[in-house]
């Protein structure tokens, strides 16, 4: 007995041994030159305490300079200044104590308003958010110098909590970090949040003229003139959008934040704050007057445990709880104080651009081009369900695409981006198991061709494919080995039964896309999941934060930008600028918040000319005229996505939610038509916008570096572009 | 054919295909919410662009007061807007931008408010406020001054317990008042122009459970008399059409939500079953399209005018933070610039939609096309077209348009398109009717030809056959054949041929995979008209299991039965037996199948009736075949077909039940597979 069952643990020894043998091996990371980042921490300064020499009328004492700012602090609250040396204005953290005495709040939402944070905490055994600040109670607050900063250190004997905050200045304002080995909990109190500067330069009512800038969409702007509704309606998101990992319920779906700015006008002096570490675990909280208070506030909330529910059983309804673990990462926010001409939403687009660029994030400029070139993106083979499995339906062949591209050629497109989607095998586009090419389609071969005949006409050809979104159904890799787990160990499925291919796998996996492409001469590659989706995976052993995804994912673009001439991205997060060319569908309009008043093109300003963007395919467009002009007005670049097979085919399988009308037959002559029209834009192609501004209801004007002037009329339904004398 | 947008579908699913937006969508959500209609081929819901936007939302901004809890919105033929703001006590006038122009309701005395949840204009503009907290219509002239009340009606026909709290009215042309009374079973009130009590209107049906039909049959009177009576639901809303109309909403019903009440209180949708359980209010337009707001999902649906559900757009949230997505909806009303404006008693706002470009192009398709004006309608479908290919109703549009253009071809396509097979056949007559014009006499010759060709060529190869000396086997194959093509007309005969015989495997095998592949061809190969689905939907292997499931265990269960009972017959001989019993369908399906491609929808009946031929010819030939292999008399098989009957149950329910028991065993196997790995 005993022999026959060592004979069969010995049989499935063996059997497993094969199988495991006979699966081909992913590629290394180390073969794409990915190495994971050794992670290094802000250090904490000690032992160098500072004394706070005299102080100025209003409670200030001097505690760094640098020539063009200083930083002052007034010992006793820890509220900070940061005062312009040259024009002499100061900007503060809290409203100066007289303003405070006509606001009618009371208790800690008065003395949230002198505190330079707001921090959030929890008891163990208890599910009560708890809030505290540097008043209520009073912590042990300490001073060290360093460098040209000062490290406030508060510590909360009762609470047994304790962290530091260090203020630097810049050449163009002030820095301000939370070192995450600053933090101590000793005691049976968790951090949640710490929401530092909460009240920096927060205007009261209408006092001064003035917005926020929300990173929502495009940019939005909260005016400081406008009467809010009641009920307390504020902006408070997360940075690249809710955390997957953690399962919250769905929500109305909005336009998640894909870069870490916000800003502040007041008059003639306003500030762009960008998140610099610690982004990927940042809310971005702005609060109009008659909410909390009567103030205009915006800052960043650094989150350290996030809530998520917890299912207890099957059937029940989850239990909201904490995340055990602290996030442990550096945060970082730097203010940068902009005044007069450069103190509006361009002026902040240009800081961030600035700083994108000085620190290497933003890519080499692009190229300027006679023409403009059309995105065309087609589909070539989709997976239908059906009542016996998944059924292939070819919409586009390469031979297709290659008639099509003539076709357009011939009705004046001068310049093609052919990008082709959907050529994976059996139209299996949520797997990642994709090769080889569908033979239906033409298979590899019918792509060289393609590319041949494409690139002989000057066109480009492009080929996408996606990384993130896996369908069990079309993927080989098993959703419990490899899909992101969620915060309770599971994997996380979405409601229709998908799952996220965890990112270290996806880029492995994805490999062969890239080197089958580059060999066969393709110009490009589009990859959806990278430019928008960042999440943590709990795999335990191997779990990633949403630091490592975004690396991972870029450190793959690298890979891909090495090996193609172009690579992009579908939508674009910040942190994938320095290896993308091109981003699909830049969001142009905003989540229609009710206290967005505005909404501006704080992200095409900070784009454009180094990297090309689309709006939305003009064919799927919510609002045909509206939309083209707003993509004309962003200095958007003409995109589509067609097929050749009208789009009702497509019903049943994973389009059927976008693309509700793709015919090429239908669509050629308005793809042709609209291609006229943003190509009067060609010469603007590889320059900055210099600045935006509205001229009156419905009117808007873009003015690119070279002077030209591109005026957009809503009301007319018309554009202009004037040009500027080329410099 | 408009029909099938009745077909109902579970919303509940439908809502969680909407909200799968957990992982992230492939195009970016630029609205906050999606439209969406079902497409009924697939069980799909299919998203398109918008038919209506934002425009903006009223409550706060430029009043001196913020709207409170608005319960009712009444928009006059100039688009001013009255809304019941009932927290605040008083009716707000506001114009068509939505900007204040005046409040109603007077701070002291006859004119003071209380709770006011409903309101109403007249054409002459004179004011009627459903007063809720004083239970009265309180009447305002034009000029905002308040003229007179109603309270509770006299009339010995109201019940002393009857609470009169008005929460919504309408005023006909000549000064009707028709009341919804709050939580009241009757229907609505109806007070004449004097306020005399003229009797309810449009009262609900009392929906009963099946426990409740038991018990009404069970129970006698005085145990009838504990029973908690079962009362109609309440109407919610009511709104007047241009017609003279009364729309009505009830809520918590499961059929006759929303009714369309004539002067007689007769239905129009005719107590139809919505999928829209919570509908709060509806509206119409003046194409006669109308509007229902969904508390639950605050979904906006628009029907046509016979009731039939379009399109779905809209979201609920606990606290509005976009625009367009809706909290605790109270009223819709239709401006008519076709606004669509949404009192949000949760969040005290008003939220206006905007039809688009699309929605425009795509309602004035739709009214043209269910009005018959299908030439209007051309320019409409095709821009529709253009924009949206996967609408069928568009496909239909464009059908009726070709048909009425005599381009019956391309109908023909169109219909075929939207899965329509009225029209698909209403085009294929004319097609076949000209085709008959043109080549009937070749036609005629042709077939006679064929006939007689074939005939002689059917002679010869027998005459060749017969004249040939052929190997054993094929002999026997060919006499085997033969003997069952004999049988299907000559049963007694030919199954007293069959008994103490065996037929060759390869005969009754082939038989069956010839039944199996006549199957196959009828679901695929039959005329559109008798199949105006997407084939892609069949379920290949369910066909098959539905014709060769019930042949098998037929075969097991008369073996078993009648070995029990005497019977003579050997499993063989039952097997072969039933296999021959197959013949008739391979026989007549050929025709069949060729037949669906010639007949249109009318003539459908002569399809129909051979199919339903063969299923009595087979159901008698295993009849006979039971008398014949067992050796029974009549009595006897019918008491033996009988049993069997029941037998193939019993095995059915018995595999049901061992298959439900398999299944847990293996899922509880896999689970604690899973929690050990």
């Amino acid at each position: 007995m005993a022999l026959l069952a060592a004979g069969v643990c010995a049989a499935i020894v063996v059997v497993t041994a094969i199988v495991v043998a006979s699966k081909p091996a992913l590629p290394a990371l180390s073969e794409m030159q990915i190495r994971m980042p050794e992670q290094s921490l802000f250090p904490v300064y000690p032992d160098a305490a500072w004394s706070p020499g005299g102080t100025d009328a209003n409670g200030y004492a001097e505690a760094a300079s640098n020539g063009k700012f200083s930083l002052l602090v007034d010992p006793g609250t820890s509220q900070i200044a940061v005062r312009d040396t040259r024009s002499g204005y100061v900007w503060r953290s809290n409203p100066p104590a007289e303003q405070l005495e006509k606001e009618t709040v009371k208790g800690l939402q008065l003395s949230n308003l002198q505190s330079p944070f707001i921090l959030e905490y929890m008891t163990t055994g208890n599910t009560q958010r708890n809030m505290t600040n540097a008043l209520e109670p009073k912590p042990d607050i300490r001073y060290d110098t360093f460098d040209k900063g000062l490290q406030a250190s508060y510590t909360y004997e009762e609470l047994q909590l304790s962290f530091v905050i260090q203020y630097e200045l810049t050449g163009s304002g002030l820095e301000v970090s939370v070192p995450t080995q600053g933090i101590e909990e000793n005691g049976e109190n968790y951090l949640l949040a710490i929401n530092v500067l909460p009240f920096f330069g927060a205007v009261s009512g209408t006092e001064e003229e003035g917005y926020m800038f929300v990173p929502d969409g495009p940019g939005g702007l909260i005016r400081f003139d406008k009467k809010r509704i009641a009920g307390g309606v504020r902006y408070d998101y997360p940075i690249y959008g809710d955390e997957i990992a953690n399962a919250k319920s769905p929500s109305i779906p909005r336009e998640q934040i894909s870069y870490p700015v916000f800003g502040l006008k007041r008059g003639d002096h306003g500030y762009a704050a960008i998140v610099k570490e610690g982004k990927y675990s940042t809310w971005i909280k702005a609060v109009p007057a008659g909410i909390v208070s009567t103030y205009h506030s915006i800052s960043a909330n650094f989150v350290y445990r996030e809530e998520y529910p917890r299912k207890v059983s099957r059937l029940g309804a989850p239990i909201n709880t904490m995340q055990k673990e602290r996030i442990h990462r550096d945060r970082r926010i730097e203010y940068r104080l902009l005044s007069g001409e450069e103190a509006d939403y361009t002026g902040m687009a240009h800081s961030y651009r600035d700083y994108l660029e000085q620190s290497g994030m933003l890519g080499k400029p692009l190229e300027s081009v006679t023409h403009v070139p059309l995105q065309l993106s087609v589909i070539g083979g989709a997976a239908k369900v059906t009542s016996g499995g998944l059924r292939y339906v070819p919409m586009t062949s390469f031979k297709q695409a290659e008639k099509m591209a003539g076709e357009l050629a011939s009705s004046g497109v001068e310049k093609l981006r052919l990008i082709y989607n959907g050529w994976q095998q059996d139209g299996f586009v949520e797997s990642e198991r994709r090769f080889p090419i569908e033979a239906e389609l033409g298979g590899e071969s019918g792509a060289a061709r393609l590319i041949e005949t494409v690139q002989a006409q000057g066109g480009e050809v492009w080929f996408a494919d996606n990384m993130a979104v896996m369908d069990p159904e079309q993927a080989e890799v098993s959703a419990k080995t490899e899909g992101m787990r969620g915060v309770d160990g599971t994997v996380v499925f979405n409601r229709q039964g998908k799952f996220m291919l965890n990112p270290g796998t996806a880029v492995r996996a994805a490999k062969k896309t890239v080197d089958t492409f580059a060999a066969l001469g393709a110009d490009g590659l589009l990859l959806q999941g990278p430019g928008e989706s960042v999440f943590r995976d709990y795999n335990s052993g191997a779990a990633l934060e949403r630091e490592d995804t975004a690396y991972l994912y870029n450190s793959f673009l690298g890979y891909v930008q090495n090996r193609f001439a172009s690579a992009g991205t579908v939508h674009g997060n910040d942190y994938a600028l320095a290896n993308i060319d091109l981003i699909t569908e830049l969001p142009t309009s905003s989540s229609y918040d009710v206290i967005v008043d505005e909404t501006v093109p704080f992200y095409p300003i900070v784009l454009h000319g180094s990297i090309a963007y689309t709006a939305a395919p003009g064919n799927l467009r919510q609002m045909q005229d509206e939309e083209l002009l707003r993509a004309i007005e962003y200095g958007a670049v003409p995109y589509f996505i067609l097929t050749e097979r009208p789009s009702r085919q497509l019903i049943g399988t994973s389009y059927d939610t976008m693309l509700y009308s793709s015919e090429f037959a239908v669509w050629k002559e308005r793809v042709a038509a609209e291609y006229k029209k943003f190509d009067q834009l060609a010469h603007v192609y590889s320059l900055r916008i210099s600045d935006h501004r509205k001229m009156s209801e419905g009117v808007f004007v873009t003015t690119y570096e070279d002077g030209t002037e591109v005026t957009v009329d809503y009301q007319a339904n018309r554009f202009d572009v004037a040009k500027g004398a080329a410099k | 054919m408009r029909n099938r947008f009745n077909r109902p579908f579970p919303k509940a699913l439908l809502l969680l295909c909407m909200l799968c937006l957990f992982l992230p969508d492939t195009v970016s959500a630029k609205l906050p919410y999606k439209t969406w209609f079902n497409d009924q081929q697939t069980g799909r819901m299919i998203t398109t662009q918008p038919l209506y936007v934002p425009d903006g939302i009223i409550g706060w901004d430029g009043f001196e007061l913020p709207l409170s809890a608005p319960s009712d919105l009444f928009i006059t033929k100039d688009n001013h807007v009255y809304v019941a703001d009932t927290g605040n006590n008083r009716i707000v006038e506001l114009d068509e931008q939505g900007k204040f122009v005046r409040h109603i309701g007077e701070a002291d005395g006859d004119g003071m408010l209380n709770q006011p949840l409903g309101v109403f204009v007249t054409e002459e503009g004179t004011i009627y406020v459903a007063d809720t907290g004083n239970n009265r219509i309180a009447v305002f002239t034009k000029g905002g001054r308040f003229q007179q009340a109603y309270g509770k009606p006299e009339s010995p026909l109201l019940p002393q317990e009857y609470f009169f709290v008005p929460s919504k009215l309408v005023v006909d042309v000549r000064g009707v008042m028709y009341i919804v009374v709050k939580d009241s079973y009757q229907g609505l009130l109806r007070l004449d122009a004097k306020g005399k009590f003229t009797g309810f209107f449009g009262s609900n049906k009392t929906e009963l459970s099946w426990l409740d039909r038991l018990k009404r049959a069970v129970l006698n009177k005085k145990q009838l008399e504990k029973e908690i009576a079962r009362r109609p639901g309440s109407i919610e809303n009511v709104a007047l059409t241009g017609e003279g109309f009364l729309l009505t909403t009830s809520s918590g019903l499961s059929d006759g939500q929303l009714k369309r009440l004539n002067a007689g209180g007769m239905d129009a949708f005719q107590n139809k079953r919505f999928n829209e359980f919570q509908l709060s209010d509806a509206g119409v337009d003046q194409s006669n399209f109308l509007y229902g707001v969904n508390r639950e999902d605050g979904a906006i649906s628009i029907y046509d005018p016979q009731g039939n559900v379009l399109f779905y757009f809209g979201d609920t949230d606990k606290t509005v933070h976009q625009l367009g997505i809706l909290s605790y909806p109270s009223s819709l009303a239709v401006s008519s610039d076709n606004k669509l404006w949404v009192s949000d008693s949760a969040s005290n706002t008003i939220q206006v939609f905007k039809r688009t470009a699309f929605g425009e192009s795509f309602l004035t398709a739709a009214k043209l096309y269910y009005e018959g004006r299908y030439k209007e309608s051309k320019p409409y479908w095709e821009e529709v077209a253009k924009e949206n290919g996967m609408i069928n109703l568009t496909f239909e549009g464009l059908g009726k348009i070709s048909l009425h253009e005599k381009q019956y071809e391309t109908a023909m396509a169109q219909f075929e398109d939207a899965y329509n097979a009225a029209g698909y056949s209403e085009a294929f007559w004319s097609v076949r009717y000209e085709w008959i014009k043109q080549y009937f006499l070749y036609a005629v010759v042709g077939l006679a030809l064929v006939l007689w060709g074939g005939r002689l060529l059917l002679r010869r190869t027998f005459a060749y056959a017969e004249g040939r000396s052929w190997p054993p086997l094929s002999v026997r194959y060919g006499r085997e054949m033969k003997d069952a093509l004999y049988t299907m007309l000559h049963p007694y005969e030919g199954f007293y041929r069959l008994k103490e015989r065996k037929i060759s495997w390869a005969i009754l095998g082939l038989i069956v995979v010839l039944a199996a592949g006549i199957r196959i061809v009828s679901v695929y190969g039959m005329g559109f008209i008798f199949h105006p689905y997407d084939l892609s939907r069949v379920n290949l292997t369910m066909s098959l299991a539905t014709l060769f499931a019930p042949w098998a265990t037929w075969i097991i269960a008369n073996y078993l039965v009648s070995a029990v009972k005497g019977g003579e017959g050997r499993l063989r001989e039952v097997l072969q037996a039933s296999t021959f019993a197959l013949v008739p369908y391979i026989a007549l399906m050929i025709p069949v199948i060729a037949l669906s491609h010639i007949v249109v929808l009318e003539e459908r009946i002569i399809v129909d009736s051979i199919e339903q031929i063969y299923w009595i010819w087979m159901l008698a030939l295993f009849f006979i075949m039971t008398q014949v292999i067992h050796n029974f008399d009549f009595l006897e098989t019918v008491k033996n077909v009988l049993i069997t009957l029941c037998t193939i149950v019993v095995i059915w329910i018995f595999l049901v039940i061992i298959a439900g028991l398999g299944f847990n065993l293996f899922d509880f196997v896999y689970q604690i597979f899973r929690e050990v790995t």
